[in-house]
């Protein structure tokens, strides 16, 4: 029995090692989402014959993937979905000689937040349904709300004009993109969103900077506790938040929460970002026991091999999340610390001309001919947006008047009218 | 160093323009293809495609949205859910509120769509009131 109990053990733990090592490839590949992963892993399944090792394999990919996408994020400014507000604060830091801290603070707000996230989860668990519920038919006033409050944060008048302008390009190329075939859905928003906080940040940085600054040995953290603790406090409920309002993604929440919460100085931001992809990973696993209802791709594939998990299954799973983290954290640390000092010892102009002609190449290769005109319309919507000095996410009117559209219904008149 | 950045400006916003444009005449040339239901996969999954089909069943969500099934006749089905933005744009278009009564069970239909995946089905969603056709109820 004992030895039964030890390979079992041992089997979960090949698991984790083995869904850890998936997760450093995937999330150092640009353009590589969890989503993309997890067909990958349940072809797997039909050689693992117990299910809950599938999900174990599954959170411990998704886990590390969410901790390790920071570094080509910030570094080499490649974002996804769920990165692409990472890109401008990490550059920042980078260039100031504190790639390390940028790292650091993700790795804090995504550790801090699952924290928090799972003692919200255990005392507000009853609640999430009614919450649910009451906030769909709503949704749309509130980032309607989020999208004017965008606008009028610019507070110059000029500057506001200019804002509704991104918001109104960027969210025309969303309408487009998101809801033709010209690219598959699936790969749509890696032209977009490269374009938009990559490739426009690599572009400005290879025009203003020739090389990376030597990388700082003062690893401290520069940030108040009182600043950490509302970003932690933020990206834990932005995180929960996800989870159950429809259609609001990562990058989303982390507008709203950068403006209606006041998330302050990138530094805070940084962290809110990286907090809120770990809470609501952690709360799209744990809605399956909740409220019956996966929220996440990962969710979706646990569910497709064990159904509704129980309450033990859940704890347990939980554990995985956090045992996970700890060691996707370490490994995000290590990796922080060694590129910006790689990076700093290289020519920086031809480092980013490479990555000029990767990306390109990526995007081609995944996306095609029409990938590259997405590129083009989005990195020129990115500059414009650098150029006329308003904040970067702005141009996450990309999603947002999207989801504007779907949840006021008025998407099949607005397609209807473009003849899309 | 001013006009240079007024410059830069004025190239973006119409390089911006000029590839939004381009997007648009990509998008509206861009046929759906037409493809049986036996023969929509899950590598489909982010493409547009046609297809036509019985309905096999219907339900209708409190919320106003529409599910469909669709099958060729043999044992090949697919979902189509209509969402209720769709189904008031149908109806909308058809000048006809009750247009989606006729979507009941038998009624041949031609739907075009973005092929999706939904909990490990697939599915064709259409997107505008011309991309669902009722052939014969």
């Amino acid at each position: 029995m004992a030895e039964q109990d030890d390979f079992m053990f041992a089997e979960i733990f090949l698991f984790i090692f083995l869904g850890v090592a998936i997760g450093i490839f995937a999330g150092l590949c640009p353009g590589i989402h969890i989503n993309t992963t997890i067909p990958l892993l349940l072809s797997l399944s039909i050689f693992i014959q117990d299910p809950i090792n599938i999900a174990v394999l599954i959170i411990s990919v998704s886990v590390t993937e969410m901790f390790i996408d920071q570094v080509p994020a910030i570094f080499i400014g490649m974002p996804d979905a769920d990165t692409a507000l990472c890109v401008l604060p990490g550059h920042r830091l980078l260039f100031e000689g504190r790639g390390y801290e940028a790292i650091k603070l993700t790795v804090v707000g995504g550790l801090g937040a699952l924290l928090l996230s799972l003692v919200f989860i255990a005392v507000a668990a009853d609640v999430f349904n009614f919450l649910y519920e009451l906030s769909r038919p709503y949704i749309h006033f509130i980032i309607i709300g989020v999208v004017v409050f965008m606008i009028l944060s610019e507070k110059v008048p000029r500057k506001i004009a200019y804002a509704a302008l991104i918001i109104s390009l960027s969210g025309l190329l969303g309408i487009l993109t998101l809801n033709s075939s010209i690219v598959r859905q699936q790969n749509v928003l890696f032209p977009v969103l490269t374009g938009l906080f990559g490739l426009s940040s690599i572009i400005i940085s290879f025009s203003e900077s020739s090389v990376i600054p030597e990388q700082g040995t003062n690893n401290k953290l520069k940030i108040s506790k009182k600043e950490m603790l509302k970003a932690i406090a933020l990206a834990s409920f932005a995180g929960i938040m996800v989870g159950f309002l429809p259609a609001v993604g990562i990058s989303e929440a982390a507008v709203m929460t950068q403006y209606l919460g006041g998330s302050g100085s990138s530094r805070g931001f940084l962290m809110t970002i990286s907090g809120i992809n770990v809470a609501n990973d952690a709360f799209s696993l744990i809605s399956l026991y909740l409220v019956g209802n996966p929220r996440s791709g990962a969710s979706v594939a646990i569910q497709q091999v064990v159904g509704e998990p129980t309450f033990f299954e859940t704890v347990f799973l939980i554990g995985i999340i956090l045992f996970t983290s700890g060691i996707a954290a370490v490994l995000t640390l290590f990796l922080g610390k060694k590129i910006p000092k790689f990076l700093a010892r290289i020519n920086y102009r031809l480092l980013t001309s490479a990555i000029l002609v990767f990306i390109i190449s990526l995007v081609f290769l995944i996306t095609g001919f029409y990938g590259l005109l997405i590129l083009f319309a989005s990195t020129s919507v990115g500059l414009l947006c650098a150029f006329l000095e308003i904040r970067r996410s702005h141009c996450m009117g990309v999603l947002l008047i999207q989801t504007i559209l779907f949840f006021t219904g008025l998407n099949p008149l607005v397609i209807s009218i473009l003849n899309i | 160093m001013k006009i240079k950045k007024h410059a830069l400006i004025y190239v973006c916003l119409a390089a911006s323009i000029a590839g939004l444009v381009l997007i648009y005449i990509a998008a509206i040339n861009i046929q759906a293809a037409p493809v049986p239901i036996a023969e929509i996969t899950f590598d489909m999954v982010g493409r547009s495609v046609k297809t036509a089909g019985f309905i096999s069943y219907r339900s209708n969500h409190p919320s106003g949205h529409i599910f469909l099934t669709i099958t060729d006749g043999d044992d090949s089905i697919i979902q189509v859910p209509l969402f209720a933005g769709f189904v008031s744009s149908f109806e909308r278009d058809n000048r006809q509120q009750a247009i989606t009564d006729e979507l009941r069970r038998g009624a041949l239909i031609e739907v075009e769509g973005l092929v999706g995946e939904y909990r490990g089905q697939l599915q064709i969603v259409p997107r505008k009131p011309d991309d669902l056709k009722i052939l014969y109820d």
